[in-house]
């Protein structure tokens, strides 16, 4: 299990690339529950180390279920709702994402290995690809246009701050994480059914501006 | 080691490798058509088609100079020769100069020359392939050179006999592995395999390498297949020895270079399955997201340094 802390660790960045380059939103649903899913190995081989094992295990438990399980249930059922048939829409095209993703991987890791290289012993290279993941997920939220979308990179990034704080100090204390946790159920249930009313209303689902809108 | 023994091996290893190349192109179609519960052709077929075509006689367009007669000749050189410069049946020094690096950029002055080739004949399909081959080639050499550049990190050479026997403690570290789905995704690109093109046929308006072949015919037509042919094996033992460089002896004694021998045909045949799997599993890319699929294959490997220097 310590064996694969660095091969899940660069899973967790993987996976945030393929989001990046797929077309289809629900894949990109899947790959955030797959991406819950190695962030709880990851917090479960904190857990190993670490004096406290049982808040670790509390919150691999919550991360399973609720980022693995319910909100990717939640999103899923929102895209069947909002009748979204067909590719993601982008701002910026894949290449050129990738690229911005490439650069913010490796000034992320740079900047984890500069100021906290020496601090961070127990669990090498999650504070860098903790970094990385926030700043994958903000590339996510940047270059798509649907509002679903837009809500996987959300994600995504809140992923990346769980898996920071792993690497920083071990995890957040355990009542930050529950309410962390909490905050992350209700915010996909409001944002989802925003997006729902937005499309309803308007019929359409993105954030591009109407005709008539925006600044004068 | 003594100069006959350095010659004889790296003769031996382009014998072998040259050897295996028509066997593996049809173990993958053999895997390819039992997925679709079909028998798939006998084993032997890649000979027999080549053996056909090389006793047949070539037949010229008007138009076409002395490039397009020296073209097959050149690629089938410069597969040869990329065959020589990595080793394979022993990791101690071989008799050919050059690395992996070499062998990569020989296989360009190939592909130029079959691109320079399609477009000679001055038919339509002969230039829109020359035209996508050679702006593939552009996207594919970055994510080919990152890869064994994560790879050959603190060795003399990427293809250093001495570093390659020692890299067996970290034979499945996150790096390795990264470069190596890289790597793949090259080898996909490079031979003409099917997220990038289709090799079964060539009646289709999105082939690319099949189309600068296509005013070839007899002895020409059997020289640029056969080039294509060992151009792919020499990638796929690229992959399986300098990345996984298990069973690579070190010192070149008959039981070190049979086993060596061994386990390079075991590697090869599981790649050649992957890639049969493969190609059934995913579906052709579009022209234009191809650059997607390079660009992916690019943050791999950019991946690949990153886990080699954090990590």
């Amino acid at each position: 299990m310590q064996r694969a802390l660095p091969h899940a660790l660069m899973l967790l960045v993987a996976i945030c690339l393929y989001v990046l380059s797929s077309r289809q939103i629900r894949r990109a649903i899947l790959a955030f529950a797959v991406q819950s899913f190695v962030l709880a190995f990851v917090s479960l081989v904190a857990a190993t180390r670490s004096e406290h094992p049982y808040e670790l295990w509390i919150l691999a438990g919550l991360t399973i279920v609720i980022k693995g399980v319910v909100v990717p249930l939640a999103l899923l059922r929102a895209v069947s709702r909002l009748k979204i048939r067909h590719e993601i829409e982008f701002i910026l095209n894949i290449p050129s994402s990738l690229l911005m993703a490439a650069v913010a991987t490796l000034g992320a890791f740079q900047v984890a290995q500069r100021v906290f290289g020496q601090e961070v012993a127990t669990l090498r290279g999650a504070l860098g690809a903790g970094m990385a993941t926030i700043l994958l997920g903000l590339v996510v939220m940047l270059g798509r246009r649907k509002v679903i979308t837009q809500i996987v990179g959300l994600l995504i990034m809140e992923n990346g701050v769980i898996l920071a704080a792993l690497g920083l100090t071990m995890g957040m204390p355990l009542i930050v994480e529950i309410g962390v946790a909490l905050d992350v159920l209700v915010a996909v249930q409001i944002l989802a059914l925003f997006a729902y009313r937005i499309s309803s209303d308007l019929g359409v689902g993105d954030d591009a501006p109407r005709e008539g809108e925006g600044p004068p | 080691m003594m100069l006959p023994i350095r010659v004889a091996l790296t003769l031996a290893q382009v014998a072998v490798l040259a050897g295996l190349a028509p066997l593996l192109d049809n173990l993958i179609k053999t895997v390819k058509a039992r997925l679709q519960r079909r028998h798939g052709p006998p084993l032997l077929q890649g000979y027999r088609d080549l053996g056909k075509l090389l006793i047949k006689e070539s037949i010229h367009a008007r138009p076409t100079s002395a490039i397009f007669r020296l073209a097959p000749a050149v690629s089938l050189t410069t597969s040869l020769a990329a065959a020589a410069t990595f080793p394979v049946l022993a990791s101690s020094a071989l008799a050919a100069p050059g690395d992996v690096l070499t062998a990569l950029y020989v296989l360009a002055l190939g592909r130029f020359f079959t691109a320079l080739a399609g477009l000679d004949a001055a038919s339509a399909f002969g230039g829109l392939g020359s035209s996508r081959d050679v702006s593939l080639a552009a996207l594919v050499e970055p994510v080919a050179v990152v890869a064994i550049l994560v790879l050959a990190a603190g060795m003399v050479t990427p293809s250093d006999g001495a570093a390659l026997a020692g890299a067996e403690a970290d034979l499945l570290a996150p790096w390795r592995l990264l470069a190596a789905i890289a790597f793949f995704m090259v080898i996909l690109a490079e031979c003409a395999r099917v997220p990038i093109d289709n090799p079964a046929t060539h009646l289709e308006l999105t082939m690319i390498h099949e189309a600068m072949l296509l005013e070839y015919s007899g002895r020409e037509l059997g020289c640029a297949i056969l080039a294509a042919r060992i151009k792919q094996t020499v990638l796929l033992a690229m992959l399986a020895t300098i990345f996984f460089p298990l069973g690579l002896g070190g010192a070149a004694t008959a039981t070190g270079v049979a086993l060596a021998l061994l386990a390079l045909l075991g590697k090869l045949a599981a790649l050649a399955i992957l890639i049969g799997v493969v190609e059934s599993v995913v579906a052709k890319l579009r022209l234009f997201r191809v650059p997607d699929f390079l660009g992916g294959a690019f943050g791999i490997a950019l991946l690949a340094y990153i886990a080699r220097e954090a990590l």
